[in-house]
């Protein structure tokens, strides 16, 4: 069985992620890698008290910051979890369309199919049979690490870059930190590690098992993340390449496909885009329905569930549609959702830690001093970020 | 009927007029079927301060009236709380989630719902889902278009830490009354921790009734919770069949704390049934199974069943062995009603057969029950209709949690699977 925080850890490496990843390392070279390292970092922080929530209370974490904080507090939770999943899908969405353009295929085209495809499987219960298909599709971008190594990089600079922080002063610089905090440290896979070891039933006796299973998960998303900033520092930053579209990002993987590198990275782009495409909408709509503490599940029929599909249903719509916008640069998409991810966890890690804290809802799981401060830091360091990119886009 | 949340905040007037603090809550203690409110909680700058009900004078939306000048906010004695009997209906209620036992689900306090009773505020239920949700935030006229659903105080059982544990507490609280699939229904859908305390407060054949009714994994996550006597007290009352089905989703030494508490002969017959892998005949069997030697008459053989112990699974093929202990033949339900003169032939089934090979065999035989052999063709237990039925029920039909594995589906009726 593969745990919660593996899974969360695969699907970071989502079209968003692989995107904001490898316009780092094209556009700053190797200087911003430590920002991946303390996102790592904050991913294990955070992933572990996530299942440690859900296995001391039982309850996913919509639910347990209304029974907290009130449904007022709560409302501001779904409402940044909603907003942030949305924009998260509309990435996935991107990612689908720019990966069938990789294939000749127009985004008018595969968008509405991907989203119908993705939403009938899901919800006719078919999803199970392609999973597999899919995550083998989107464990393509492991090839990055061999990418990476054969691009021949300064490894010198990349050890440097991973253990001095150091940030340039300029609103890009700073927009790429808040993007890769935002889509290492994705709102969704806060919530959706929270309820798996929440519905799993699993016990405090397995927490350590799962602490190796969070690791485990965030460093293969840090590896893989590690190894995408390498290979685009390596190809595309010497040669000052912008990555506009995909067919920029797939060149940092020249050196190990060669011609193929497109169609290569294409592959895994709509693997791993219809993958999270299916698990955004429906973490989303399980948030809300938990939320209004109406427990749902596919099993239902619509008309027993209006609100759980009824969330689905806009998601999948509104991102989709988003996408389909004459213009729309895809690329920029994938990005900027991913700034916006990092904002609107602010909400979400401020409330994650006053329970973190509160011996009445954690009992003796309640965080200590320590750790206390190392989520303090974390969510401090994400402030900073968030902040100085708005001081910098108003100025 | 009034909503506690309407009232919430209200300013809290003394007899001189004064604003003494703005409410924050209300005590009941459990009781009666519907409790009345006993206290109020206040609270403005400050420590928190509790005042009895019979000081009210006036309680509108919006503001409450006292009949008392001051509010003892307690100086320097420690600060007031909750009597070790007391709710608090927002903090312990409000927002939380309960099993709603007449509906077999867990769901959420959207507000709780109080009635007047004469001078005194009762407790009447709670209401849940999304239209309070709606209406606490403001938003009226979507409230409006939701329909509203209310659970009566008495069919729920809080879930917030102080709540379960008062109503554990209390001989006359719901769950005590509960049996087989609600009291499945309420321990499936809390923690472990809270689940395990309930098995421990009902009786053991309650809780084997709930356990039986639930699905095995239930039981496998509460057992190793609770403490070995309690445990080995409910496997004690638990049929062999649901013992087994239970005891075999444990790791092994979770299994040896477990038996080494019960009855000597009970545990050597389920670790006899243990050492067989599941998903095998003898991993489906039941060792309890009626025998009759080949020179017995179909007379003898239906009076000695029909004199013989009552609990046999609901199945009475009677298989006929030789002197070696090897079937040779079986006598069905009907064969002994009808005093059948010759046994039917039986086929076996190896204790390593496969269990998609049981159900084909069962499928194609069209028979009640069939007896399993060791290597040497000896009897060593059954397999029967109902085996078949719970194996394909709990473990072979598609079933749906929300992040099991990443999509594998468990239909919620058989969550609880024999739930009516």
């Amino acid at each position: 069985m593969v745990g919660p925080g593996l899974l969360a850890g695969l699907s970071d490496d989502d079209p968003a992620g692989i995107t904001t990843y490898s316009v780092l390392g094209a556009e700053q070279g190797y200087r911003l890698l430590w920002v991946l390292l303390v996102s790592t970092i904050a991913l294990v922080l955070f992933h572990d008290l996530g299942s440690r929530m859900g296995v001391v209370t039982g309850q996913g974490l919509t639910g347990l910051v209304r029974e907290t904080y009130g449904v007022r507090r709560a409302a501001v939770a779904v409402t940044a979890l909603v907003v942030a999943n949305v924009g998260t899908t509309c990435a996935e969405f991107a990612g689908i369309a720019a990966g069938f353009e990789l294939f000749g295929v127009s985004r008018l085209l595969s968008v509405p199919a991907a989203a119908l495809a993705v939403s009938l499987l899901v919800l006719r219960g078919n999803f199970h049979r392609v999973e597999r298909v899919l995550l083998l599709l989107s464990a393509v971008f492991v090839t990055y690490i061999l990418a990476g190594l054969l691009a021949g990089p300064d490894w010198g600079a990349a050890l440097r870059g991973t253990v001095t922080p150091s940030l340039p002063g300029s609103r890009d610089a700073i927009a790429l930190a808040t993007a890769t905090i935002g889509t290492t440290l994705a709102p969704w896979g806060l919530s959706f590690i929270q309820s798996y070891a929440a519905d799993k039933h699993m016990t405090t006796d397995q927490l350590r098992y799962e602490r190796v299973d969070v690791i485990t998960g965030a460093a293969l998303t840090g590896i893989i993340g590690f190894f995408v900033v390498v290979a685009c520092a390596a190809t595309l930053y010497p040669q000052g390449v912008s990555i506009n579209d995909a067919t920029d990002a797939a060149r940092a993987l020249e050196p190990l496909a060669g011609d193929l590198a497109a169609k290569l990275f294409g592959v895994g782009l709509i693997g791993a885009a219809l993958l999270a495409a299916s698990v955004l909408p429906l973490s989303t709509a399980y948030s809300v329905s938990e939320f209004v503490g109406r427990e749902a599940a596919l099993d239902d029929r619509p008309r027993e569930a209006p609100l759980f599909y009824g969330t689905y249903a806009v998601i999948v719509t509104l991102s989709a549609a988003f996408i389909l916008v004459p213009g729309i640069p895809l690329v920029s998409i994938l990005v900027l959702t991913q700034i916006l991810n990092a904002v609107l966890l602010l909400p979400l890690l401020a409330f994650m830690y006053g329970i973190a804290r509160d011996p009445a809802v954690m009992g003796e799981h309640a965080a200590g001093r320590g750790v206390s401060a190392a989520y303090l830091v974390a969510i401090a360091f994400i402030a900073l970020c968030v902040g100085a990119l708005a001081v910098l886009t108003v100025a | 009927m009034l909503l506690l949340s309407d009232f919430l905040g209200s300013d809290v007037r003394s007899s001189t007029g004064e604003i003494v603090g703005r409410l924050l809550d209300l005590t009941v203690r459990f009781g009666a079927p519907h409790p009345t409110v006993r206290r109020l909680v206040l609270g403005q700058r400050g420590p928190r301060a509790y005042v009895d009900w019979d000081a009210v004078t006036a309680f509108e939306q919006g503001e409450v009236q006292l009949s008392i000048a001051e509010v003892d906010v307690g100086g320097d004695a420690p600060p007031p709380g909750p009597g070790d009997d007391e709710l608090l209906l927002a903090a312990d209620v409000l927002d939380t989630q309960i099993v709603d036992v007449a509906g077999k689900r867990l769901t959420r306090v959207a507000d709780v719902l109080l009635a007047r009773s004469g001078s005194a505020l009762q407790v009447a239920g709670v209401e849940v889902g999304a239209s309070g949700v709606w209406r606490r935030l403001g938003w009226r006229r979507l409230a409006g278009r939701t329909p509203s659903e209310d659970v009566d105080w008495a069919d729920l059982h809080l879930t917030s830490t102080r709540g379960h544990a008062l109503q554990l507490a209390r001989p006359d609280a719901a769950v005590h009354r509960l049996r087989g699939p609600e009291l499945a229904s309420v321990m499936a859908h809390l923690p472990a921790a809270q689940a395990a305390q309930i098995l421990g407060v009902v009786t053991p054949t309650a809780a084997a009734g709930a356990l039986r009714a639930a699905h095995p994994s239930v039981g496998a996550r509460l057992l190793p919770v609770v403490p070995a006597d309690t445990a080995a007290a409910v496997v004690g009352q638990m049929t062999t069949d649901d013992a087994t089905a239970v005891l075999r989703r444990l790791d092994a030494d979770s299994v040896e704390v477990v038996l080494g508490a019960v009855a000597t002969d009970r545990a050597a017959t389920l670790r006899r049934l243990l050492r067989h892998r599941a998903g095998t005949a003898g991993g489906l069997m039941n060792s309890e199974v009626h025998t009759a030697g080949e020179g017995e008459s179909v007379e003898m053989i239906r009076a000695r069943v029909a004199a013989g112990p009552p609990d046999l699974e609901g199945l009475t093929t009677v298989f006929v062995v030789d002197e070696a202990g090897r079937p040779v033949g079986r006598y069905e339900p009907n064969d002994l009603l009808a005093g059948r003169a010759t046994p039917r032939p039986t086929p076996t089934l190896a204790s390593t057969l496969p269990v998609e090979r049981v159900i084909d065999l069962f499928a194609l035989q069209d028979v009640l029950a069939l007896p399993v052999v060791d290597d040497e063709g000896r009897l060593i237990g059954v397999v029967g209709i109902d085996d078949v039925l719970e194996e394909l029920l709990v473990e072979r039909l598609p079933g749906r949690r929300r992040y099991a594995g990443l999509w594998s589906r468990i239909p919620r009726r058989h969550r609880n699977r024999r739930a009516s």
